[in-house]
């Protein structure tokens, strides 16, 4: 049973999208496609660039078609359709006048599309896609930068440049929030009926054993620090001391941490966090699939300020002065009565009215 | 324009939107109650300004921007080197290699090679 966090260079791409980086390697074939074409001599570096940068975007869509295929056609036929016309695009920057309002179109359309697919959730943000993105706002920059001076022409280029990084980004972290901030879940077997039962009574246990932390003088008096930006509408609270190695991992009465949601009258319980002192840890996941023990690969903390800074940008940068860390496997045990069960993804309109004091 | 100066222009600006999208985390978790990030927000917005004022200055062939924006891509390429050395998290996956080593790296390059032809050009015109 192991996280899917890893260090190594492709560990943050989707198996099934490791395709289309491996198509990268049939870019060189468009080097002499290229060459054929009767604009070719003539065109500028700054255009082949840009012929170059469509042909890596066509051979990455189309790599990710038979990934997609199974289990989303209609995907598929939407990358069919993307490869095909950015790999046009790249030829016909030989021969076409036209081509640049043509490729910016379909440049914005595509890291649009991207955008709201990851936002809604019928596709994961992962690195692959990040950089395609990335290769997508580069050749839409170069595809619209003006070939002569004049002031306008200029910011309004720029402008739209950073505009598209930063609704390409803004999209991109949707997506990622969505998937509780880009979680990462440790493997777990199919639960066995007697496995339910026994998360079901942890979930009771727990949830009666940090009654006294209802009130949040009773935590920050028990050792209990806010770990993430306590004006937010959930807070998490950890508590040092029940962290180090060697104390009980799974202790009701005493977990690693508190998740509170903010209220029109004070923070409301929601539940409590179980958090391991080691990165190779594995929780103890004795309810099978019914629990779930994650770790969020994404977290910017900053040593100047010696708290969270924020998070990865889809792009995988932190603000400046902060660095990225990984933390180490945590569980989740909600309220019993959380809509999506004990240990699910929670739901934050069931926490706001919590509380707001309607339920 | 020369095709090197128009690529730098281009990846500055990028490396600026990226800048921003980090700045508006920090602003985000500043609001929400550690007031010290918005420092780094600050930090964050001022970088992203720089790089576009750099972008612009280097397109208009300033030989003393093209240091600066060398100068501040090596300390960055320096930070993430360490970032990586250190195994603190995922810096080593592609996005963050692209975006942190890759693109300070190549901007860097660029930057010189600018540098370098400015020398070339101001030599030329004082034989």
């Amino acid at each position: 049973m192991y996280l899917h966090s890893s260090s190594h260079l492709l560990g943050g791409i989707a198996d099934d999208h490791l395709l289309g980086l491996a198509a990268l390697a049939l870019l060189p074939l468009a080097h002499p496609l290229f060459r054929r074409q009767p604009g070719f001599a003539a065109a500028s570096w700054r255009d082949r660039i840009v012929a170059w940068l469509l042909a890596a975007t066509a051979v990455i869509h189309l790599g990710l078609i038979p990934g997609h295929l199974i289990e989303s056609p209609a995907t598929s036929l939407l990358f069919l359709v993307n490869g095909v016309m950015f790999g046009g695009l790249a030829v016909a920057v030989f021969r076409w006048r036209h081509w640049r309002p043509a490729a910016t179109g379909l440049l914005l359309a595509t890291i649009v599309a991207y955008g709201l697919y990851v936002f809604t959730g019928r596709e994961s943000v992962d690195d692959l896609g990040s950089t395609t993105k990335l290769v997508e706002i580069l050749a839409l920059a170069l595809t619209v930068m003006p070939r002569h001076p004049g002031w306008a022409r200029w910011s309004a280029a720029t402008s739209m440049m950073l505009l598209t990084t930063l609704v390409a980004g803004f999209l991109g972290w949707g997506g990622i929030l969505r998937d509780h901030a880009g979680a990462l879940r440790q493997d777990v077997p199919v639960p066995t009926a007697a496995d339910r039962d026994a998360a079901a009574a942890f979930a009771q246990r727990s949830w009666e054993a940090v009654a006294p932390y209802r009130d949040v003088d009773a935590a920050l008096a028990a050792g209990y620090r806010p770990t993430t930006p306590p004006s937010q509408a959930t807070i998490h609270y950890e508590n040092a001391a029940y962290r180090r190695n060697g104390g009980p991992m799974m202790d009701p009465t005493r977990p690693q941490g508190l998740v509170y949601a903010n209220g029109a009258h004070g923070k409301v319980l929601l539940g409590s966090m179980f958090v391991l002192s080691g990165r190779e840890q594995h929780g103890p996941d004795f309810g099978g699939a019914v629990t779930s023990w994650h770790e969020h690969p994404n977290a910017c903390v900053s040593p100047l300020t010696l708290n969270l800074s924020g998070l990865l940008t889809p792009f995988g940068n932190c603000p400046p002065f902060s660095f990225n860390i990984v933390t180490t496997p945590m569980l989740h045990v909600w309220r019993p009565d959380m809509p999506n069960g004990p240990y699910g993804e929670l739901d934050e309109r069931w926490a706001h009215r919590l509380a707001e004091g309607q339920a | 324009m020369t095709t090197t100066r128009e690529f730098t222009f281009a990846l500055l600006v990028l490396q600026a939107g990226v800048g921003l999208l980090t700045a508006l985390g920090a602003t985000v978790a500043a609001i929400g109650g550690f007031p010290g990030d918005a420092l780094l927000a600050a930090a964050a917005l001022s970088f992203a300004l720089g790089q576009v004022t750099g972008a612009v200055l280097i397109a208009r062939g300033s030989r003393r921007a093209a240091t600066l924006i060398a100068i501040y891509e090596g300390v960055a390429l320096f930070g993430a080197t360490i970032g990586s050395m250190l195994q603190l998290g995922t810096d080593a996956h592609l996005a963050p290699w692209v975006t942190n080593i890759a693109l300070p790296a190549a901007l860097l390059a660029l930057t010189l090679r600018l540098r370098g032809q400015a020398t070339h050009r101001a030599g030329a015109a004082t034989r």
